[in-house]
């Protein structure tokens, strides 16, 4: 009798425990997610030589918990983002990345920052099938390998943010063919595929004006002055100088061309427009007067007046008030992370009720939609599934120019340029 | 390894070929100088970078002198002590008053890096004394991060932007600043080791040291003053390098690899061979930069090591060495 109860439990409880294992199997959630949070990470440079752009990150998180703490989240969960430190190095990346992956759970890679850093890993995330969300990179890779093979295999789990850089650098060609088309043109490019991409969609904009290169000079991480190349430059008979570089040899070529004497109407990438740049530039002696570049957010001083800048400032002042003095300053890196983290909690909000990492792709891959944070009228534009391959979220830029010297600031001009990709 | 038997014969240091390539080299940069503005240009401008280079080659060259090892921190000691004298101008201190300030607070630091970490492995072997100065790169690396950041930082312009023009010829005047701040503190430590009594107490303790205690010459002094003034070479290298290159932690890096080039292109004991070499590395740079097509800036490097090669198999002990012949 005790023997028959005892089978009786024993079976019962096994069948409780099969029924309990069926009803979590149904349910059962992609990592990184539960009913109240969903926990997502990125790497980027907090130190080394790129830590320029530590200030994105931090923008994400206040922008993150900002939202957690008025709107409880996205749909009920909480976002909790981690920031992991890679110092600009793959080599750090890697292992940064799986410990993102397997230790922490994280339900995507978000911002992670850096060309080489960002194909140091979507290999692995593409196996994991790990989105990787907004690689705060221009490169143009992330755009087409979702649908093109590019280093062994697709790459569908991997979404860029910004306009590419190829792309951009083909505005500055045609602006240049277009508007001063006798112009002498030298190009100082960086030695690398970043600076090369770009050199060649300059090329590229200035269609049979490329002839009007007179110079291109090269700089690698070992060059200890940009003299040579400057010298160099001005002695080709140069009046227009493209500077297509990293921030820190972007300000010393500024610097350089003006202690050299020489002062040509100056093109510098994106990338290297910050205000705080072009404010050190012009506070370590260089004439910042004049020089154009694209910008696609909008600038906590250029467009102070608005809304959304307003407002964003509220948010750093409770969420990070350490970023208070740099945003007031002009630091455009800021709205950038705003904007990023506001088109991912966008997208996570269009992934349905209980997003799955398949989802989120899915709504990734067809957003349209605007963001406050972006430029006056530019859209983010995906459409992925329907025969289209367009797997870039920013597309659009606008002009800009600093006028005001050491107290200056940029000035947008000109209409939005589109289809920069 | 400091002992009486060391360097019992030696040549003296440039030989005549040595001399009369120098002086060809100085002519022919002076006639294409005079014939070229660009080409003028780019020598002036590599004078000043090759000034920076020999600032620092010339502080290995010393530290070489008095401890027989290659202090592979001196450019993480230099972007230490600019970073000093950066925190003095955010204090308010002028730019010169926290240049003549950072030397002397580089100078005690260099003398307690001495004292403090050289001196107790001194006479263990050079692997020992090589392993410190690694170490001492990273912990400076690591201190200077933690408190001032990564980021780039600016110090005032301390020259200012004016060109000058001679002769159709625009020279910056931060180029003849810097070329006259790293010459000028190369010939102040000239003048100290050849007329003063404190520089043969220095150079006897580095040549040789037993017999230097033998007549009352502090040893140990005068080693940390070595060091002390090596430091002091290397912030000027540093305060130098800032106006154009700014102030991050790496920004020493390219510099010291340069500096060892010029120093062991000198003979690394001569300290007018690290001068010569620095000022000859930076010119050569710029001009085949600006002359030889091919030479793109990812092979500027390899060129200038090339060249290097060459001088040391045609010359081993190079430039301005001395032959050291050890009675057997």
């Amino acid at each position: 009798m005790k023997r028959k109860v005892l089978a009786v439990v024993a079976a019962a409880a096994a069948v409780a425990a099969v029924a309990a294992t069926a009803a979590s199997g149904a349910v059962k959630a992609d990592p990184g997610i539960t009913k109240s949070s969903i926990t997502i990470g990125g790497t980027f440079p907090l130190t080394g030589p790129a830590s320029l752009y530590k200030t994105i990150p931090l923008a994400e998180k206040a922008y993150f918990d900002y939202v957690n703490d008025t709107q409880g989240g996205v749909n009920g969960r909480k976002i909790n983002f981690l920031i992991k430190d890679d110092a600009y190095s793959p080599s750090n990346t890697v292992p940064l990345t799986q410990e993102l992956v397997e230790r922490d759970k994280v339900f995507a890679i978000l911002g992670s920052l850096g060309t080489a850093p960002g194909l140091s890993v979507w290999n692995y995330t593409n196996q994991r099938k790990v989105p990787q969300v907004f690689l705060a990179t221009g490169d143009s890779f992330w755009g087409f390998c979702a649908t093109k093979v590019c280093d062994g295999s697709k790459k569908p789990w991997t979404i860029g943010w910004q306009p590419d850089y190829p792309g951009e650098s083909r505005q500055y060609g045609k602006y240049i063919a277009a508007n001063t088309p006798n112009a002498k043109i030298g190009v100082l490019y960086q030695n690398d595929a970043y600076g090369k991409n770009y050199y060649a969609g300059l090329r590229l904009g200035l269609g049979a004006k490329k002839s009007n290169i007179v110079d291109a000079e090269t700089f690698d991480a070992t060059a200890t002055s940009l003299a040579q190349q400057i010298l160099a430059l001005k002695s080709k008979g140069a009046d227009t100088m493209v500077v297509f570089g990293t921030p820190t040899p972007t300000i010393t070529a500024l610097v350089t061309a003006t202690k050299v004497g020489w002062s040509p109407t100056t093109y510098i990438n994106n990338v290297s427009a910050n205000r705080l740049f072009l404010l050190a530039a012009a506070k370590a002696g260089a004439n910042v007067d004049g020089v154009v570049s694209t910008t696609y957010v909008k600038s906590p001083t250029v467009n102070a007046g608005d809304k959304a800048i307003k407002q964003a400032r509220g948010i750093l002042q409770t969420y990070a008030p350490a970023l208070v003095p740099s945003w007031d300053s002009g630091d455009s890196n800021i709205t950038y992370g705003l904007g990023v983290a506001y088109t991912f909690v966008y997208a996570l909000k269009h992934a349905g009720k209980n997003p799955t990492r398949a989802s989120l792709m899915n709504a990734l891959h067809e957003m349209n939609t605007s963001n406050p944070y972006l430029y006056p009228g530019i859209r983010i534009f995906t459409d992925f599934h329907k025969g289209h391959r367009d797997n870039f979220p920013i597309e659009q830029e606008i002009f800009i120019k600093w006028a005001g010297g050491a107290t200056g600031d940029w000035k947008p001009f000109g209409k939005l340029l589109g289809g920069i990709r | 390894m400091l002992g009486l038997s060391r360097k019992t014969k030696v040549s003296t240091g440039a030989s005549l070929p040595v001399i009369v390539g120098i002086a060809a080299a100085c002519i022919f940069l002076l006639v294409g100088c005079l014939v070229s503005n660009i080409f003028a240009q780019q020598t002036v401008a590599g004078l000043a970078q090759g000034a920076i280079f020999a600032s620092l080659a010339l502080a290995l060259v010393l530290i070489y002198r008095a401890t027989e090892v290659i202090n592979f921190a001196q450019g993480e000691l230099a972007m230490a002590t600019t970073y000093i004298a950066y925190q003095l101008t955010l204090w308010h201190v002028s730019y010169w008053l926290a240049f003549f300030l950072t030397l002397v607070i580089s100078f005690v630091l260099g003398a307690v890096v001495y004292g403090v970490l050289i001196r107790p492995v001194q006479h263990r072997s050079v692997i020992a004394l090589v392993i410190v100065t690694v170490g001492l790169f990273i912990l400076i690396d690591g201190l200077v991060t933690w408190k001032w950041g990564a980021d780039l930082k600016f110090m005032p312009a301390p020259f200012g932007n004016n060109v000058y023009h001679a002769g159709g010829v625009s020279f910056s005047r931060q180029d003849i600043g810097v070329l006259l701040v790293s010459i000028l503190s190369v010939i102040l430590l000239w003048v100290l080791f050849q007329f003063t009594k404190l520089g043969l107490a220095m150079r006897a303790a580095a040549l040789r040291p037993a017999a230097a205690a033998l007549v009352g010459i502090r040893v140990d002094w005068m080693l940390a003053i070595g060091w002390g003034l090596a430091a002091v070479l290397g912030a000027v290298a540093g305060l130098m390098t800032e106006p154009s290159q700014f102030l991050q932690p790496t920004m020493m890096q390219a510099i010291l690899l340069y500096a060892f080039a010029a120093a062991v292109l000198g003979g690394l004991e001569s300290p007018a061979g690290s001068v010569v070499g620095g000022l000859a590395i930076g010119v050569f740079l710029n001009l085949i930069g600006q002359y030889v097509g091919y030479a793109t800036s990812e092979l500027r490097l390899p060129i200038a090591f090339a060249v290097l090669l060459v001088v040391l198999l045609l010359k081993p002990t190079g430039l301005f060495g001395r032959r050291q012949v050890r009675r057997v």
